[in-house]
């Protein structure tokens, strides 16, 4: 599953808004800080190999899963568009956002010594932006190197920053502390807004963060419906297997299987 | 004589031989033993990956059987899942400790509606698998007795692959599947997780959670 990051802002207007985003990761560093006393405090329901139930926001992140539900359910097919052609024709728009990010996955991926999935993020930009026109076309995963996420929230946890309690966002879904903390400290680090900034086009950034949010929807909406027609407590469900995913993501290092075999 | 009082080197070295015929007898047993469960291990790992294997195709020739209206191959497969899953085990084990807590009554009552409750969740997981090829990647133990077969599940055209992982019980011939892992998220573990919410704002009533899967249409 890939995760992707929530709004960015622009130069011009975004002073006021970087104190803010300083004040908030100030915030948010001192939460992930507490997770051990967190963690002290999580409940006592029965669990196996995963770590890391904390859910003191527990209330508001049912709050919020629950208009996401009724957001997704109102504006978009259970099955993402599968059966009425609307997944095909989202899909370069999907290509087009995952090329852009490309830079900061492997940004991510070096800063966290992973040096063969760095080799597939950078073989995928060069070569879906060039042969797959400007990221239309996903060239790279058709000879073997799929895209695979990273994001800053995972460089801090490889750092050995604690995940803190879980978190439901309204729109961008579910999270945890550290998490938001590196999608807010990606605003300043993503090479792809940075170069849309110093080529005056600031304008793109906004709306290439919506279609983010609209492409995470369309991908998580297949699964999301499965896991809600599973599950007793859609909720619960969700929460698990989104901290099942976080451990998955530290032990697989995305190196593609034409790369390990080269290497 | 007085070095006749002394014991002879023979003498002397007697308890030591006994201690390395002793010696050897155990390092051989040890070695046999290991031998033996590092075969059984090897034929284990044998017998699940083949387990997996022969579960995957049965499973696609009904999946892939467009012939078949989609009612009569959900039948189908749910009958395929109920006979290769492990639902008592499995049911157990979701439950956790609320398990030992519920009387055996309330506990039949329970495996009677999850078994319906297990096919449900393996259907909607792998019902879309249709024409999708599975390779088996490696076999390596797990918990005690559970054997793990990794694999990949490709679609048709390979745009898209699942690494998943199936967790096999049971003895050689007897294989059952206790859970499947796919992309590093544990359908059990999950399933537990799903009802230890359920059951702790029940306050652990398993008749409850029973209700609510029959209410739930599981």
């Amino acid at each position: 599953m890939r995760r992707r990051r929530g709004a960015n802002g622009s130069d011009s207007r975004s002073s006021g808004l970087m104190r803010n985003i300083a004040s908030l990761l100030g915030c948010v560093f001192a939460c992930a800080s507490l997770t051990a006393c967190a963690d002290g405090l999580s409940n006592s329901l029965p669990r196996a190999g995963v770590v890391g139930t904390t859910d003191p926001f527990e209330d508001a992140n049912r709050q919020a899963y629950a208009f996401n539900k009724t957001l997704r359910n109102a504006i978009m097919p259970s099955d993402g568009g599968g059966s009425s052609g609307l997944a095909s024709a989202w899909l370069p728009v999907h290509n087009v956002l995952v090329n852009l990010r490309e830079p900061l996955v492997f940004a991510n991926d070096l800063a966290q010594g992973r040096e063969c999935a760095a080799g597939a993020s950078l073989r995928r930009f060069m070569v879906n932006s060039t042969l797959g026109a400007g990221g239309l076309f996903d060239v790279a995963k058709r000879n073997g190197i799929e895209a695979h996420e990273n994001n800053f929230g995972q460089t801090l946890g490889v750092w050995g920053v604690p995940a803190g309690p879980y978190m439901v966002l309204p729109l961008l879904g579910p999270s945890d502390v550290r998490g938001i903390a590196g999608e807010a400290t990606e605003y300043f680090i993503d090479p792809v807004d940075i170069g849309l900034q110093r080529a005056g086009a600031e304008s793109v950034i906004w709306p290439r963060a919506g279609l983010d949010i609209v492409d995470r929807q369309f991908e998580a909406a297949p699964d999301l419906a499965k896991l809600e027609r599973t599950s007793l407590d859609g909720y619960a469900a969700l929460r698990s297997a989104y901290r099942q995913d976080q451990a998955e993501s530290f032990r697989n290092d995305n190196c593609p299987d034409v790369l390990r075999i080269a290497k | 004589m007085a070095f006749t009082a002394l014991p002879s080197l023979s003498e002397i070295c007697a308890p030591l031989r006994f201690k390395f015929r002793a010696m050897r007898v155990v390092a051989g047993s040890v070695i046999a033993a290991l031998a033996i469960s590092g075969g059984a291990v090897a034929l284990a790992a044998d017998s699940a990956s083949q387990f997996v294997q022969k579960s995957a195709v049965d499973a696609i020739a009904i999946l892939s059987n467009r012939a078949l209206p989609d009612a009569e191959r959900r039948l189908q497969f749910r009958t395929i899942i109920l006979k290769n899953f492990d639902a008592p085990a499995i049911g157990r084990f979701v439950v956790g400790p609320f398990w030992s807590q519920a009387k055996p009554d309330q506990q039949s009552r329970f495996q009677a509606v999850f078994e319906g409750a297990l096919a449900n969740i393996y259907t909607e997981r792998f019902f879309e698998y249709d024409g999708q090829s599975l390779s088996v990647k490696g076999t390596h133990p797990g918990d005690p007795g559970v054997t793990v077969v990794q694999t990949t599940v490709a679609t048709p055209t390979g745009a898209k692959s699942y690494d998943v992982d199936w967790m096999v019980v049971g003895p050689a011939g007897k294989e059952k599947f206790m859970d499947v892992v796919i992309d590093g998220i544990s359908t059990s573990l999950l399933t537990q997780q799903d009802y230890a919410s359920v059951l702790g704002s029940l306050h652990g009533d398993l008749d409850a959670l029973t209700t609510a899967l029959k209410a739930k249409g599981q």
